[in-house]
């Protein structure tokens, strides 16, 4: 395909803009746009031709609880002093592995909330930096910074899953300075995330890959591993 | 009472500055219309508030990125989250009858005050039913070249060929 030709650049801006320019058309497309000044601009005049299309019909209202987590992500509660220590912070990735085995054995017991069936661990073997535990049956995910300081603020990390097949898939950002951050996946999320080959994080500007794929570099990958 | 889009660029411009409570009354005018784009892309709605989540994280750190000359507020919080919801819906694959049968494209009327609306909806209408039908289904609802084949009951190449006149069709209506 001739990416020079102007007419090429406007039909493929066109069906990138109406969702239909899929597979590797769209990843080759969504690559070039990065460099291209003549590509984004076909893509504005499109967004700007077809977006009162989706004005069209009722709005509706998100449940208060999406705005909670909104401010969770963005605004995350100031850590306590005890998280800063490092003693803790190197302990903490272990006390998390040996909390989620005991949940799992309790779990019958109590009558707890259903604890997670699947956990990771990111960073170097003697140096865990996240702890990502999820509970495939429910969608529960647990996203525990356990040795990750708080960066410049022109950076982020970003969560992805590796599918069996496909393009990753953003599983949002990590937290840091001994955060925590809980959130429930999507149906569609967990049907990929139960054949997943693993799972990478990969360096963003602050909110997270603009373009829906990682676009920094991948400092980790990591297995998710059944319990 | 309608919030205008110089409203919404004014709390965009204060929550670059940090002003939690601009970003909020921000998050209160859109994120119903943001909301129901959503829906109609993804209809299920643990999904579409997860996605609504990471549009607005993503609009809160992107804020300076906002060019007004690009189009309105609410066309750019509504891009964000429709790219990031097809990108989901590409790696879930193909959608169950039941989903491909529902998305029944709405009458298409200008309701606002965008000049381009007016134009866009002029020139909708003078393409034939199925163009029209057929791309405010993929635009509206999402649909691939082969889930919009399946729902009309014709050849890919078919459905193919009929967006890409449309659409042609449609620039040039709009350009004169």
């Amino acid at each position: 395909m001739n990416y020079a030709k102007p007419e090429v650049v406007d039909a493929l801006a066109a069906e990138y803009v109406l969702g239909t320019l899929d597979g590797a058309a769209r990843r080759r497309f969504r690559s070039l746009l990065r460099d291209r000044a003549d590509m984004r601009a076909a893509v504005t005049a499109w967004e700007q031709r077809l977006s009162t299309l989706l004005l069209i019909g009722e709005p509706q209202m998100p449940p208060e609880s999406t705005w909670n987590a909104i401010e969770a992500r963005i605004w995350p509660k100031r850590k306590g002093l005890w998280q800063s220590v490092s003693l803790w912070r190197s302990w903490s990735a272990m006390a998390t592995a040996a909390v989620v085995v005991l949940a799992l054995w309790l779990q019958p017991l109590l009558n707890i909330p259903t604890p997670p069936d699947h956990v990771g661990v990111i960073g170097a073997g003697d140096d865990p930096q996240w702890v990502v535990s999820a509970n495939l049956d429910t969608g529960a995910l647990t996203l525990r910074a356990v040795n990750v300081e708080a960066t410049a603020v022109e950076q982020a990390f970003e969560l992805w899953m590796l599918p069996q097949s496909g393009a990753p898939q953003s599983m949002g950002l990590l937290p840091v300075g001994g955060g925590t951050v809980s959130r429930s996946l999507p149906p569609s999320l967990l049907a990929l995330l139960r054949h997943a080959k693993g799972l990478a994080v990969s360096v963003e500007p602050p909110g997270g890959s603009p373009t829906g794929q990682p676009t920094g570099a991948v400092i980790h990958t990591a297995e998710l591993l059944s319990l | 009472m309608a919030v205008t889009d110089a409203q919404l660029e004014a709390w965009l411009a204060r929550s670059l500055d940090g002003d939690r409570g601009a970003f909020h009354q921000l998050y209160d005018a859109t994120s119903p219309r943001v909301y129901a784009v959503l829906m109609k892309l993804l209809a299920e709605p643990a999904m579409a508030q997860d996605v609504l989540q990471d549009t607005y994280v993503k609009v809160w750190a992107q804020a300076e990125h906002y060019r007004s000359e690009r189009g309105l507020v609410l066309s750019w919080i509504i891009s964000i989250a429709r790219y990031r919801a097809i990108d989901l819906l590409r790696a879930q694959g193909r959608r169950s009858s039941h989903e491909l049968a529902a998305g029944e494209t709405q009458q298409s009327t200008s309701g606002n005050d965008d000049p381009l609306s007016d134009l866009l909806h002029e020139c909708l209408a003078k393409l034939a039913d199925l163009q029209r039908h057929t791309i405010q289904a993929a635009f509206v609802h999402g649909f691939t070249h082969t889930e919009l084949a399946a729902r009309e009951d014709a050849p890919v190449g078919t459905v193919k060929s009929r967006i890409r006149r449309g659409l042609q069709r449609l620039r040039e209506c709009m350009e004169q």
